[in-house]
């Protein structure tokens, strides 16, 4: 079997006039736990509907596990689903049923032993503190709380593949502290992972790789770091006289660096794979007085915003 | 009848279930009604009616009773176990949070209506008993012949019938987009229209054995030509809203 778990080739999908995809591509690997970002309506819905095969695509192709998911067939389309974890934005509960049924519901759909389904469904409930909550009516539930039933249900199965749409979505810090630990976890067990979120920071803390989405095409990916260092970096520089601040924008500026904000004492010098000792070794020996420097390193909030402004 | 059929099965009837005590009293209710207006209603008017048009009014008797039964008993249980039904939104997040697990269209709306069926089914065989009951006291020139043709056709014809309307009426309502529900609709009208002339039919089949098996020989092709159509035409994004 392949290292790549999900392959998307050239994937377009159209809404009557809206044109959801317009043709991306991308593959997630092996043990990987990949975000997928973007602003409402960029696509990633969509994306995670055709990777379920619920939707179908205009054209392109979707592979998992590398089996080609809209040319297969009912009974391969089932044993493929059995590998995968899924909450979508949407968590469509059943809320009559109390939390023990449900979970125990669904653990027999994906095909565990009643056994093994209660050994399961306890072991979640545990984890996911909804001990207490077994025998309520889901409907009874707080927000919160449904939320955590519904990513106890994606990962009741211990599945290979686990596909989640806003996981974070109404959980206090406490529990999306507790649902990065169980992701990473899983991953830990070899499970891949593919998420969209608006949460970045959760994205920053957990995902390997990165792609950020926009009118239906990925406008940036990579694995972390990789995409932080494509984006600019910024250097604050205070002088301490004014002469000194001028003399500093002409040497910097010949030297290639762009200056792209000045105030009365301070500086803003940006640009990729900015280095702030190659910014001081140039004001020194030129006899440039600095008196403070400040890095803005590039977080991925900036990198979003950027691909995002950019529209 | 595979694994996860029954799975589904099971949840369906247990959602179903709960309101059990509303499902008794309409039961109770229906049940009173669809025996004392034909018994008494039918027979005063059966009694003043001139004798050329008594067998029509005999054939509206049946259909009405299987209007007052029928209807009522598939659109209750399908609003008792299926409350989301009236919220397409709320159906639509469930049935495609459904659907990301090794489950199928085919197999959710199947399983649902079994379970309206499996509900159903206790009152409409009680039904098939009082039916025969009701003719002989509301029409006391029919003979007991006659009557066990009647009863054989409703429960070989309207049962089968009542199924695949089920079918249709929540395919109708689950599906997202207009014209797969303009044509579950039409075909569920069709399907109740086969139903409702069972009545005409049994007033036949006294008469004429043989168009009995041409009437079940047509029901059985257009329900069979409908449901394969409605089988393979059934695709998740019928019920999803992206």
């Amino acid at each position: 079997m392949s290292d790549k778990i999900i392959v998307i080739k050239n994937l377009k999908k159209s809404y009557k006039e809206v044109n959801a995809l317009r043709g991306i591509s991308l593959e997630v690997r092996r043990g990987q736990i990949f975000g997928l970002l973007g602003p409402n309506g960029a696509g990633k819905t969509t994306t995670i509907g055709i990777l379920l095969g619920l939707l179908r695509p205009d054209s392109g192709s979707v592979m998992l596990f590398d089996q080609e998911v809209f040319y297969s067939n009912t009974k391969q389309l089932q044993k493929l689903k059995e590998k995968i974890g899924v909450l979508l934005e949407t968590l469509g509960l059943y809320e009559p049923m109390t939390v023990y049924e449900y979970l125990m519901f669904y653990a027999r759909l994906y095909g565990l032993l009643e056994s093994t389904a209660k050994e399961r469904v306890c072991e979640m409930v545990e984890i996911f503190g909804l001990s207490e909550k077994k025998g309520t009516p889901i409907g009874k539930l707080s927000k919160g709380m449904k939320q955590r039933v519904a990513i106890a249900r994606a990962l009741i199965h211990n599945p290979k593949l686990l596909i989640l749409d806003e996981p974070s979505t109404s959980l206090d810090p406490v529990w999306q502290r507790c649902l990065r630990e169980q992701l990473i976890k899983a991953k830990a067990n070899g499970t891949t992972i593919f998420m969209c979120s608006h949460n970045l920071t959760e994205v920053e803390r957990i995902c390997d790789y990165v792609a950020i989405m926009g009118h239906g095409v990925i406008k940036a990916r990579g694995e972390l770091k990789e995409l932080l260092n494509a984006f600019e970096k910024q250097i604050t520089i205070e002088f301490e006289t004014v002469s000194d601040l001028k003399k500093a924008e002409i040497l910097l500026e010949s030297s290639n660096f762009r200056v792209v904000s000045k105030q009365r004492n301070s500086l803003v010098v940006a640009g990729r794979n900015l280095k702030l000792h190659q910014l001081l070794e140039i004001l020194y020996t030129n006899g440039v007085k600095v008196h403070d420097t400040k890095e803005h390193f590039v977080t991925l909030e900036d990198a979003y915003w950027s691909v995002v402004s950019n529209e | 009848m595979n694994e996860q059929i029954k799975i589904l099965l099971k949840k369906e009837l247990s959602t179903l279930l709960r309101n059990k005590r509303i499902i008794l009293i309409t039961m109770i209710v229906l049940l009173s009604v669809s025996v004392v207006v034909p018994t008494y209603v039918f027979r005063e008017m059966v009694k003043s009616t001139p004798s050329d048009i008594q067998s029509r009014l005999i054939e509206f008797s049946i259909n009405f009773y299987l209007l007052v039964f029928m209807i009522p008993i598939s659109l209750f249980v399908a609003y008792s176990a299926f409350t989301d039904i009236f919220y397409r939104e709320k159906l639509s997040k469930t049935i495609t949070t459904l659907l990301s697990a090794p489950v199928t269209l085919q197999e959710v709306l199947l399983a649902k209506a079994l379970a309206i069926i499996a509900v159903a089914y206790p009152f409409l065989i009680i039904s098939s008993i009082i039916f025969p009951i009701i003719l002989k006291v509301t029409f006391p020139m029919f003979s007991f012949s006659m009557i066990k043709i009647y009863t054989i056709l409703h429960l070989v014809l309207v049962l089968p019938l009542f199924l695949f309307g089920t079918v249709l009426l929540l395919g109708t309502l689950t599906f997202i987009s207009k014209s797969a529900r303009l044509i579950n609709l039409i075909f569920f009208f069709i399907v109740m229209g086969l139903m409702f002339s069972v009545g005409r039919l049994q007033r036949f089949a006294t008469q004429n054995m043989t168009s009995i098996a041409w009437y079940i020989a047509i029901c059985a092709v257009i329900v069979t030509s409908l449901g394969i159509g409605i089988w393979k035409h059934a695709h998740p994004e019928e019920v999803i809203t992206a």
